[in-house]
Order: C-alpha cells, then structure tokens, then sequence
C-alpha cells in the first residue's frame, strides 16, 4: 500500500447517496436551474466528484448521469460542470458556461468557452514537491502525448527554470513507444509520465515500472492510484480537489466574471510509494515507513 | 588429565569435524535440492503459458513479446524475463533497457524438456536464471497426426529467461540448516553424554583399582576389588585381587613392623646421610629426649659428644659402608654416658642408591657392671690360684726333700715294702708338683697382651728344643708347612704349640708318632692345625676336652687336663676358636684360629 492519508468515505458515502437519491428523482428547485452537474457516469469517481462539488458549492444541483441516458439539458442553465470527457463532449445549450474536469484526455474544440479544470498538478507546486522528495533532482524527463500537453508542459519548463531544474519533454503517440523512449533517455533524473489515457496501459506501467527499478531512476506516475501499481510516488490533484475548484469557477461564472481557459486545482496530494522506492533503491528522500506524505 | 577428559578430548574432534561435514553437505544437498525443485517449477510454469500463449515466436516483436513477460514474471515471481532469439540476443525484457543485449553464455544444470539453470551472485541477493527454449508450435490435424511419421524435432525459436530470486530459497535453506544444526547438536550431545556415562562405566574398575592400589600402598595387604566382568578389565581386576593376596602373603604390614620396630628393647634411629635424626622408635625416644625435646632433627654428634664419637661412628660407617658393635658413650642429657653398642647401615633404595642411615644402639651398660664384677672375680680368683699354686710348691718340694732323705738314709732298714710306699709317695708329690704348676702356668695367662709380630716358625723351633727329650724319647717325628708371621704374644703362641705337640707326642699306640703343624688363611685371620697318628679321641667325649682337669686317659699317661683348657683360654683371648677332627684309631687334628684384628676379648 502506498504511504499515503486514507480519507474515510464511508459516512460520507452514505449521506451523498441519499442526496443524491433525492436530486436524481426529484425535481430541482426552480432556483437551481441555472446550473446542473452532467457526470460521464453516475457511479464511482464521477460521482464522488459530483458529491464534493455540491459541497463546495454549498447547495444541489441538478445532475445528469450520460450512462443512464443523454440527457435533456434546461435552455434556462447557465453554467454546468462536465465530470469526464464523455460529458465535456455533450452539446450544452448555448450561452451556458462549460466548467470541465476530470477530463485529461479531453481538448475542447476551437473557440469554445470552456474552462477545463486541469487534471495536471500545478507546475511549480509539482517540481517543488518532487524536489523534495529527490534533492538530486536536475532533469526531469516528462512523458506526454498531444498539444493538451504542451501549453502545460512550457508553464512547467518555466516553473523548472524558476527552481533550476531542466524539463525534457518526451512526446508519444502509442503505449508502444515507451520501450524506445525510455532506451533514448539520456541525461534524466527521473521521469514523469503526465495523466494520458492513451498512454496508459498495464504493459506501459510495468514497462515504466521495471525500467525504473532496474536503472534506479525514480518513476512519477499520473495519480495515486498509478503510484501503487508501481512508481515511486505521484503529485497529483484528487477529485475533491478538483471538485471543489469547478464548483468555485461555476460561482464565478455565474456571478459573471470571466474565467481563464484553464484552471489548476489549488492543492495536490504526494503521494509516496516507500515499498517500491526501497525495494528498487530509489534515490529518494523517503519519509520513515510509519508515516505517509500527502 | 584424567582419562575420562582424555576420552572427551579424543571423541570430540572428529565429531565435530563430522557435525561441520554434515551440516555442510546436508545444506549443499538442500540448497541444490531447493534451487533445482524451484528452477523446475519455473520452467515448467514458463513451458505451460508458453503452450497457451499466441505469440508468434517466428518473428517476435519486442511490443507484443513484453506484455507475455511481464505476466509470466509476475505469475512466477521473476525479478525479469526476457526472450532471446537463436542468436542470444535480447528480443524483449522485462527491463526494456536490456533489450539488444546477449543471452548470458551459462554453464547450467540440466532440467527435464531441456530447460537448464545457472546461479547469479552468492548469498540472499542471489538469482537463478531459468532458460526455457521456446521451439515452434506445429499445428497438425487428425488425419496430418494418422499420417506423420518420425520427423525432425521442431525447430529451436530461441531462449524464455527467468531471473528467479533465491531469498526465499535461502530463507528455506536457513530455516533447513539451523533445524539440522539444532538436530544434530541435540544428537552429538547424546552421544557425548552417552559416551560419558560408558566411560563411567568403563573407568569405575579402574576407579576401584586405584583405590584398591592406594589401600595397599597405605599398608592394607591384601585388598581386593570386585570382578564384574569376563573381559580384560575383569582380567585386571582378578590379577590384582591374587597379586592383591600373594602381597598380602608375603610382605608384613606397615604397621606390623612399625609395631616391632617400636617394640625393640633397642635403640633405633634413622637419620639422613648426613646424620640428622629424622626417625626413633619408642625406646630411643625414651633413651634420647630425657627433657622432652624430640630426637628427630638434632644431629647424632649431639648424642655422641665425647671425643671424636658421634662422627666417629659415622666415619666408620661411611667407610667400610656397614658397623657392627662399634662401642661408643651416648649421653643424651646430663649426667654420666651411657655405654652402648652401635650398629649402623645405609639404607638403599631399588637402584641401590643411599637414601639415609639406620642405627641400632644397645644399651650395655648392664653388660659392662657384668663385665666389670666378672672381671675382678676372675682376678681375684686367678690371684688366688697363683699364691695357691705358688705357696703349695713350697710344701711339696719339703716333702719331696724328706721323703728323698728318708729313702737314702733308710732304705735298707724299711725293707722292700717301705721302698714300694716311699716310691708311691714320691710319684704322688711328682704329680702333685706337675698340677700344682701346670695350675700355675694356667693361673699366669693373662689376657694383657703383648702383641708383636711372632714369626710362628721360630715359635715352633723354640717349642720343640723345649721338649726335645720327650720328642726324643717317644721317638717322634715332627713335620710342619708353611707357617706364618702374624701379629700376637709370643708367649701364647709357643704356650699353644707345646701343649698341642706335647699331647700328640705324649698320646699314641706305642708306635714312633707322627707329628706335622700346619697353618693356613682362614676366615679373617689364620687357622693352625697340629696333627698326629695316634689312637684318636672318640667326638662323644669332645665336650669335656676343653674343660679344666678334662682328662680322657688313665693315670698311665702323664698330664692333668689344663693343656687344652689352657689352649682354649688363651685363642679366646684373641677372639678366635679351637676345635678337633678325630675318631678312634684315625689319628687327631686340633685346629685353633687367631684373627688378624685381634684383641684381648
């Protein structure tokens, strides 16, 4: 198990499903039209998602689940959080601002006005935190694919600059690229595989995994739950996190300010795998084994 | 070092030598047994997912290859895999940044299907490689099978590598070689103490013996240990019990003669070589510590004070390395000495080596009293011999006078009877002259000797002019060897010839007799003899020869028994002997012995 803070969901768990119970089946308040939540699915991370962004929004929405069927959106909405890229992809009526998250893999077309809440750490808040756990840090090898990527990856290459770091950015089209890729690597510390769907596959992971173990090169996984199929740790913003973001930029839009097109959850999680790190002699700064970094 | 620790000593080397040796080899068997039963397994795991898996090994690629090798690792608990073309080189790894590189050339050990494995490294970090050859899949159908005969083997695609770690394997072997140690420490303990208990057992009748030994070195003869067994030991034991016995039957105890030594009515007293009383027995501790101070450690010179005589006695000891009688004065405390006897010698170990001195001293001062009253009975009775014998010469010759002149002035007056009677009376006075001076003589040997060298040749020429009328009367011959020059009175010597010879000439059968003196070298000194051809003396009446007035003859024949009674008295003197060879009608041999270191006795 990865070293880091479990959350306790379980009361939180059963509170939300009967808020949700009542928001699916009843009728939303007239107020609350104006904004409504469409998840790509109705269960699991999309759905949790949904649960902390009504938190942080401090009242319902109304919330569509596309897997129960395509939904038949109010013409009076506003504003609307998309969890996912199935629901980033939904035709929204127009002048309603498109808040997107948990959508990594997701570019939204040309002119659109969406904002995409980033699932990509904050670049400075990254690199700090990855030089923390590995002060010998100095190249960064940072493995991406498509141009969602690359407006993030010249932030980061700022943010290194900042901190005296190098970022080689690694494009990839295919999983099947990774095995030369990593053969081509030169020069790098370690090396950061960004949150990309298309990159991402079990022969990948143990691909990253090994090659990281056998060289003694720190491997930064997407997410968390990457880092404990095998990396050395993550940084990487939770859904909360996320949420909470979204419902903050839905606020805005609805009290009409103007939103960036892309914003970044204001705090990430780090999130340590101590097993894999010792057992393959990673250089790293490990915390001791009893605690967990996040 | 005891037997029993010489035992240990012996036993435990070899084993441990054989406990390092088994444990050694009994953790090689199980490291190989371990390493091959899980080479095996892996192989056999890799040949199954071979035989399931699609791959296309003809014309592998490294993208469809790494997906087959990372679950074949994880489903074997591989650190990596990889496959290697016929060439050896790597196709595919589970490191991507292996691939390219050689198949590792080696030198495995076999396993069924063909598969082999080699060890990486030493210790826990150690790895197996597993090499599994990948052959071509050949497909055929039922009626290809019914029609196949004995083809070539199919064809080698190349090599399936697994890096098997051995840390559990090792822990196994760990885990196997401390049970076999604990096993094994647990087994030689039983032996060393099963070995113990046999030497117990073993060493008790010799335990026994031991102590049966030292009982009979403390004195008790005749111990004895039990035999409780046939074998050597229970030989031993039976050859000590007689020995034990034939001991106990020959020698007296320890305290047995302690007991008589402290029983002797003398003196005893042991000393080292240079005379220090290390030991008395009960009458010198009586004689020597009058004032209670113990005897042992004083000196025997201290006992001995008087001019030269504790040393004295030692010297002679030291000399002649034994003394018998040597008279000396112990004076142990104040007042006058005591007159004893000492007689000392050394005492010898089993190399005949001196270890210390052992002395017998007697006291003789009841002796010397003796001696002394003795002697002045004898003076006083030889005084009154001599006056008795010289004043009755006196009375004699007056009677012999008259009775001469009565016989001259009367003779013819008396008649032929009176003649007769005056004759008797004449014989009586001559025999009574004869006694009353041979009694004189013997009264005159006194026993202050004049010692000089007597050439007892010329002593004998001096005897027989002496009695040259009665030799020539008799008609005898006197013959003589060699005699010698030896050290004595002369008068004793010449007093000796003449009673002997005057015997041998005066006793015979009224043949010319036949005398002849002898000497020769006896037993410290010499040993004469005189001998004669005369009618010999029966031994029966041997005992009263020597006596005074011991006569064996008649009135016949002239003599009144003091000759050899004086003979006797004077070869006492010198401390020597006189004695007779003789039988009836074989002549007689009187023999005297004077020592050479004679002195009045």
């Amino acid at each position: 198990m990865p070293e880091s803070t479990t959350k306790s969901r379980v009361s939180r768990h059963a509170a939300a499903a009967a808020l949700l119970a009542a928001l699916l089946c009843a009728p939303a308040p007239a107020g609350a039209q104006d904004a409504a939540a469409v998840l790509a699915k109705g269960s699991g991370l999309y759905f949790e998602a949904s649960l902390a962004f009504q938190r942080a929004l401090g009242r319902p929405v109304q919330v569509y689940d596309l897997a129960a069927g395509a939904p038949s959106l109010p013409r009076s909405l506003k504003a609307a959080a998309a969890f996912g890229s199935k629901a980033a992809a939904l035709k929204y009526p127009a002048g309603a601002k498109l808040i997107i998250l948990l959508a990594p893999g997701y570019t939204p077309p040309a002119g659109s006005r969406a904002t995409v809440v980033s699932a990509f750490p904050e670049p400075a808040q990254a690199l700090a935190a990855y030089k923390s756990l590995q002060p010998g840090l100095a190249r960064l090898a940072v493995f991406y694919r498509g141009a969602p990527a690359t407006a993030y990856l010249a932030e980061l290459a700022r943010a290194a600059a900042r901190l005296g770091l190098e970022i080689i950015p690694v494009p990839l089209d295919t999983p099947e690229n990774f095995p030369d890729a990593l053969r081509a690597l030169a020069g790098a510390d370690a090396y950061w595989l960004l949150p990309e769907p298309a990159l991402i596959n079990k022969t990948s992971l143990k691909v990253l995994s090994e090659f990281s173990c056998a060289h003694k090169l720190p491997f930064y996984a997407p997410s968390a739950g990457l880092t404990e199929l095998g990396a050395a740790a993550s940084f990487a913003p939770g859904a909360d996190e996320a949420a909470a973001a979204a419902a903050d930029a839905l606020t805005r839009a609805l009290a009409g300010e103007a939103l960036p097109a892309t914003l970044y959850a204001p705090r990430s999680a780090l999130t340590v795998n101590g097993d894999f790190s010792r057992r393959c002699g990673l250089p790293l700064k490990l915390p001791a084994p009893a605690g967990g970094a996040r | 070092m005891k037997l029993r620790a010489k035992f240990l000593a012996f036993l435990l080397p070899p084993l441990l030598l054989s406990g390092l040796a088994i444990h050694y080899f009994t953790g090689r068997a199980v490291s190989d047994t371990l390493q091959e039963e899980a080479a095996a397994a892996a192989a056999a795991g890799a040949a199954r997912l071979l035989g399931s898996s699609t791959l296309d090994f003809t014309a592998p690629r490294e993208q469809d290859l790494l997906p087959f090798l990372y679950d074949l690792s994880g489903g074997l608990k591989a650190s990596y895999a990889y496959f290697a073309g016929n060439d050896g080189r790597i196709v595919a790894h589970t490191d991507v940044g292996r691939r390219g590189g050689s198949l590792t050339a080696q030198a495995g050990r076999a396993l069924p299907g063909g598969a082999s494995y080699a060890l990486l490294g030493d210790g826990p970090h150690a790895l197996m490689e597993v090499l599994v050859p990948v052959t071509e899949l050949r497909v055929h159908s039922p009626e290809e099978l019914a029609l196949l005969g004995a083809g070539a083997p199919p064809g080698r695609l190349g090599t399936l590598a697994l890096g098997l770690p051995l840390d559990a394997a090792y822990i196994t072997e760990r885990g196997i070689a401390r049970k076999n140690a604990a096993i094994l420490a647990g087994v030689f303990l039983a032996i060393v103490l099963m070995s113990f208990a046999l030497a117990t057992l073993v060493l008790r009748p010799v335990r026994q013996l031991a102590l049966a030994t030292e009982r009979i070195r403390r004195g008790d003869y005749g111990a004895e240990i039990p035999v409780t067994s046939g074998d050597e030991l229970g030989e031993l034991a039976r050859s000590f019990n007689t020995m034990s016995r034939t001991l106990s039957g020959t020698i007296v105890s320890k305290n047995y003669l302690d007991a008589i030594v402290d029983n002797m009515l003398d003196m005893l007293v042991v000393t080292d070589l240079d005379g220090v009383i290390r030991k008395t027995n009960r009458a010198a501790r009586a004689a020597l510590t009058p004032a209670g101070l113990p005897a042992e450690g004083r000196h025997v010179s201290a006992l001995f004070p008087g001019e030269g005589s504790g040393g004295r006695w030692l010297d002679l000891l030291r000399d002649h390395g034994e003394l018998r009688d040597h008279e000396d004065v112990l004076r142990a405390g104040p007042g006058p000495g005591v007159p004893v006897l000492v007689s000392a010698s050394f005492i010898l170990d089993n190399e005949g080596a001196k270890g210390g001195i052992v002395a017998v001293i007697r006291d003789i001062a009841l002796r010397k009293k003796y001696e002394a009253e003795m002697s002045r009975s004898n003076e006083d009775l030889q005084r009154f011999a001599f006056v008795a014998s010289h004043d009755l010469q006196e009375p004699l010759r007056t009677i012999s006078s008259y009775i001469q002149l009565l016989e001259n002035k009367y003779r013819a007056t008396l008649g032929p009877d009176a003649e007769r009677h005056v004759d008797f009376i004449t014989g009586a006075v001559q025999r009574m002259r004869t006694l009353v001076r041979d009694l004189l003589e013997y009264s005159k040997i006194n026993p202050a000797l004049r010692l000089e060298d007597v050439d007892t040749d010329e002593a004998l020429d001096y005897v027989l002019a002496v009695l040259q009328d009665a030799v020539a009367a008799a008609g005898a011959v006197v013959e003589r060897g060699d005699l010698p020059v030896l050290r004595a009175d002369r008068s004793h010597i010449e007093r000796l010839f003449q009673n002997l010879v005057l015997n041998a000439v005066k006793f015979n059968d009224g043949g010319a007799p036949r005398v002849r003196v002898d000497a020769r070298p006896g037993k410290g000194g010499w040993v004469f003899s005189v001998s004669d051809n005369g009618p010999g003396i029966d031994p029966a009446h041997g005992a009263r020869l020597f006596k005074l007035f011991g006569r064996l003859h008649g009135k016949g024949v002239p003599g009144a028994g003091i000759g050899l009674a004086s003979c006797k008295r004077i070869v006492e003197y010198y401390g020597g002997e006189i004695w007779f060879e003789s039988g009836p009608g074989k002549g007689s041999t009187f023999f005297f012995s004077i020592p050479s270191s004679q002195q009045a006795a």
